[in-house]
């Protein structure tokens, strides 16, 4: 190893889901190497959810993240009624994608304001901006509550809903469970407004890569409950297509696979 | 026709129909009462807040057998066509959670409010059954013997008014016959409804119920009238279970190491749910509840059961740390140590407990058991 | 004043929803942070101090060698350790390896296995140190949570009933979905703390909170058997979020006649008492 070569390693990242670390290896000034080290024990859904009902599966899969158990939940019961033919109506359609709602402002209030605003302002926590932007903090942790409290209706709890089934619902919500919702989301949208126009004025670094991005698209809505898969660089994908066009590998460093292009 | 001015004596009945049964929601909700009657609610008939005559299970009953009920569809169009449900009027008299005192820390010290029952609600009970009358008066006397009364349960009692309706129909699971306590309606209530097809026959139980019934229309009641009802009260009497009402208490007394109290501590689930169920169950546990500042404390009573082994947890651990000897401690309670408490059996013979045991345990069965003889 | 109490939160093998339970107490998280030193939280703050700690909360399971070593180092460093939901007090769902072939697991999920380094068994945080109070659920109840929480900085016992979910199914008004819809449930053989939640939603309860106490099994999966429920339903049944806890685990392995494997460092505890 030359004189110009170090390594800076973070034994483990703060403010994130799940457990990770990093070490990236400089030569100089130039980054040589980054790795991105999951070291979240392996749990083995893949090989559990074997041999069980399909019935159990979205109550098992919400337990891959406590965060964003409602993903899980989504994914799989689009995989297992499109493997049995079930059609939804789209009343539940709507309602599903409420439900995401409810996890994405959740999780939004939780990021914007708990795990990121901390790096943009100095501080070590949401706690510690708490202390100088105090308004700004108690509006964040209210949008959160508010999106705990349209999972509660919808999902009978904000972490590990247990209403969604390969289906439907269980139980549909009772319009009188929603109606008392609305003044909070009224508040609500004035709110998200202002917490965006407060994000926008943090000092964000001037940084692009050359990067392949890969996400979810569909024509008419943000893609909550499903869509095509498309990349940065022009591709256009099936669901179905995932497996041909895409690698999942397993590098020694991590327990997290990486989805990478074929 | 009797109107406002010439009120229906007590002891009296007329005939009052099904617009007429509309009108006297709408007067009692006008009156400021909460109007609670049977309604449908997941796969039940429960008792909830009603609005009018269409939120009734209307051509609906149940049936029922040990840990099984079912809704099932009538042949007519009966409003109260069922026997009872799994919930009694016992949440309404005493909630399952109440505050019982609130303590706030000021510049001053503490401030205790404790709940006198002045904001408690209002209630109107319609659908009253025979059992569930003898329920509540055991509980008049659980919750307001002289100097033990309590606030709440006072207050929303005073306040309530009970409109009974007749059984017409029993459950396999009834026994109020063999317990005395039905099921004729036959004392506490104000008004009292037998159902024909095309109305009821009201009779009048208390100046209240007098008041009450001359707020709407009826037309006085016919001898063929009140031959139908006699006839539909008739088919509630006919009931397959019995408790031997007269020895019960002594077989359970008696026989407090039987072998059959660890057979049924087999199958008890030691769920609490029996107790729950039941329309005279009255254990509570009281706990405080305090905010992060410990500057408010709210003093909360929970309903409880003698099932629960924390229940009889004194100093050192619980008395009761088997479910053979909670299962023992509810059934010489509720039908034996009951009378020298209360001076009467704490079973009104509703059938609840034996329909919602999860396992469908039947407490007639235990005591003919713990009496000698065969199941 | 005295110094507020050191607070430490650590994670094992788990899905980070009890931490983030911390977090979704939205009313009172800034108060929390006013009555107590939050000096190792990883999910929530960049402080990773060192102990010792006053009030450790440890979410998770041990699965891994390494993590077997690290809950006996934060132990030492902990006054009170509390363990928080059904991976730390029961070994969580990833404790079904417990019945299963470690190495058909490790294949099926990875390319590589030989790069994982994992024990056979998921266990309990108490099956390797000693645990000063088990906070049950999956996930843990907020309320319950902040009950704990205060109990311990005013040292009296949290209040978290030990009776089972039909208690509370009753107090709200819940009517019970075996006996009025024949669907299985769990309910009368689970702890309470979720508010009796899947039966509102017209479902059987899962088991979230563990085995109630004293809960007879026998006679609930007799029932079932007597509703018409086959066995492997059953036993796939009670095992979930709780499988391992003791109650739940004997009975599924009455039924299905097979056994788990123990614990993969069963010897902490006894060591930990020698030295």
């Amino acid at each position: 190893m030359s004189d110009s070569t170090r390594t800076i390693k973070v034994a483990a990242l703060s403010r994130v889901e799940g457990e990770g670390g990093m070490s990236v290896r400089l030569n100089g000034s130039e980054v040589e190497q980054v790795e991105l080290r999951i070291f979240e024990p392996p749990r083995f859904f893949e090989a559990f959810l074997r041999g069980r009902s399909p019935h159990e599966v979205p109550d098992i899969v919400a337990r891959i993240c406590g965060i964003c158990p409602v993903a899980y939940q989504m994914s799989a019961v689009h995989a297992l009624e499109r493997i049995v033919g079930v059609t939804i109506t789209p009343e539940i359609r709507r309602l599903r994608r409420l439900l995401y709602c409810g996890e994405w402002i959740e999780s939004h209030g939780l990021h914007m304001h708990l795990l990121h605003a901390p790096d943009f302002l100095g501080c070590e926590s949401g706690l510690q901006v708490a202390e100088r932007w105090p308004d700004e903090i108690r509006r964040g942790l209210k949008l959160k509550k508010y999106g705990n409290e349209l999972l509660e209706v919808l999902g009978g709890r904000a972490i590990h809903p247990i209403n969604v089934a390969v289906g439907g619902f269980h139980r549909m919500p009772r319009r009188d469970e929603f109606a008392k919702l609305i003044p909070s989301f009224e508040w609500g949208v004035e709110a998200a407004i202002a917490a965006t126009r407060w994000v926008a004025t943090f000092n964000f670094p001037d940084f692009e890569e050359d990067y392949d991005f890969v996400s979810v698209s569909h024509p008419d809505e943000y893609p909550l409950n499903e869509g095509h898969i498309v990349s940065s660089t022009g591709g256009t994908w099936t669901a179905d297509e995932y497996e041909s066009e895409f690698e999942e590998v397993h590098v020694p460093h991590s327990t997290a696979l990486q989805a990478v292009r074929r | 026709m009797s109107g406002p001015d010439t009120q229906t004596p007590v002891g009296a009945s007329v005939f009052l129909s099904l617009s007429g049964l509309d009108d006297l929601i709408r007067s009692l909700k006008q009156s400021g009462y909460e109007v609670v009657g049977p309604t449908l609610r997941q796969g039940a008939i429960c008792y909830d807040r009603i609005h009018a005559v269409q939120d009734l299970p209307r051509g609906w009953t149940d049936r029922q057998e040990p840990g099984h009920y079912r809704l099932e569809r009538r042949e007519d169009d009966a409003c109260f066509g069922y026997v009872v449900g799994p919930q009694s009027w016992k949440q309404f008299l005493f909630p399952p959670m109440s505050t019982v005192s609130l303590a706030e820390l000021s510049t001053d010290g503490w401030r205790v409010t404790a709940n006198d029952g002045a904001n408690e609600p209002r209630f109107a009970f319609l659908g009253v059954r025979a059992c569930e009358l003898a329920a509540i008066a055991i509980q008049d006397r659980v919750f307001q013997q002289a100097a033990y009364t309590d606030p709440i349960y006072a207050a929303r009692r005073e306040r309530a008014l009970l409109i009974a309706v007749n059984c017409t129909q029993a459950a396999p699971t009834c026994f109020c016959e063999s317990m005395h306590t039905g099921p004729r309606c036959s004392s506490g209530f104000d008004l009292a409804l037998t159902e024909l097809d095309d109305g009821f026959i009201v009779e009048v139980g208390s100046q209240r119920g007098a008041t009450l019934i001359a707020t709407v229309a009826t037309v006085g009641v016919t001898d063929e009238q009140l031959q139908w009802a006699e006839e539909r009260r008739s088919g509630a009497r006919k009931q397959q279970r019995q408790m031997p009402r007269e020895t019960a208490r002594d077989t359970v007394l008696g026989n407090l190491q039987h072998p059959r109290w660890s057979e049924v501590a087999e199958r008890c689930l030691s769920c609490t749910n029996c107790t729950q169920v039941c329309p005279t169950c009255f254990c509570s546990s009281v706990h405080e509840v305090t905010d992060l500042d410990m500057t408010r404390v709210e003093r909360e009573r929970v309903w409880d059961s003698c099932f629960n082994l924390e229940f009889s947890y004194m100093n050192g651990g619980a008395v009761r740390n088997s479910i053979r000897s909670r299962y023992r401690q509810w059934l010489t309670h509720k039908l034996g140590s009951w009378h020298e408490q209360f001076g009467t059996s704490g079973c009104v013979g509703c059938g609840r407990c034996i329909t919602w045991c999860p396992v469908g345990i039947d407490l007639t069965e235990e005591v003919v058991a713990l009496a000698g003889g065969s199941t | 004043m005295a110094a507020k109490p050191r607070l430490a939160v650590f994670k094992f093998a788990s899905c980070d929803g009890c931490q983030l339970t911390m977090l979704d107490c939205e009313d009172e998280l800034l108060a929390l942070g006013e009555l107590l030193d939050i000096v190792h939280f990883l999910e929530a703050s960049d402080r990773a101090e060192p102990g010792p700690y006053d009030v450790t909360l440890v979410e998770g399971s041990i699965t891994t060698p390494d993590d077997a070593e690290r809950i006996r180092h934060i132990r030492q460093q902990s006054r009170y350790l509390v363990t928080i939901g059904a991976c730390a007090t029961s070994g969580g769902i990833q404790a079904l390896r417990n019945w299963a072939d470690h190495e058909d697991f490790l294949k099926a999920v990875y390319a590589s296995p030989q790069y994982i380094q994992s024990l056979a068994t998921s266990t309990a945080i108490a099956e390797h140190v000693p645990v000063d109070f088990e906070l049950r659920g999956c996930p843990i109840d907020k309320r319950q949570l902040l009950d704990v929480v205060q109990s311990l900085l005013h040292g009296r016992k949290p209040h978290t009933p030990s009776h089972s979910v039909c208690l509370d199914c009753k107090r709200r008004g819940t009517v019970c979905v075996m006996v009025a819809q024949g669907i299985p449930c769990l309910g009368p053989v689970t702890q309470s703390g979720c508010g009796a939640l899947c039966p509102a939603y017209d479902r059987g309860c899962y088991g979230c909170f563990g085995p109630s106490v004293q809960p007879n099994l026998v006679s609930l999966t007799t029932q079932f058997h007597a509703t018409g429920m086959a066995t492997p339903d059953i036993v796939r049944g009670l095992r979930l979020f709780n499988a391992y806890a003791p109650e739940f685990r004997h009975e599924s392995e009455r039924l299905a006649g097979d056994r788990a494997r123990e614990c993969d460092a069963p010897t902490a505890i006894a060591e930990e008492v020698q030295s």
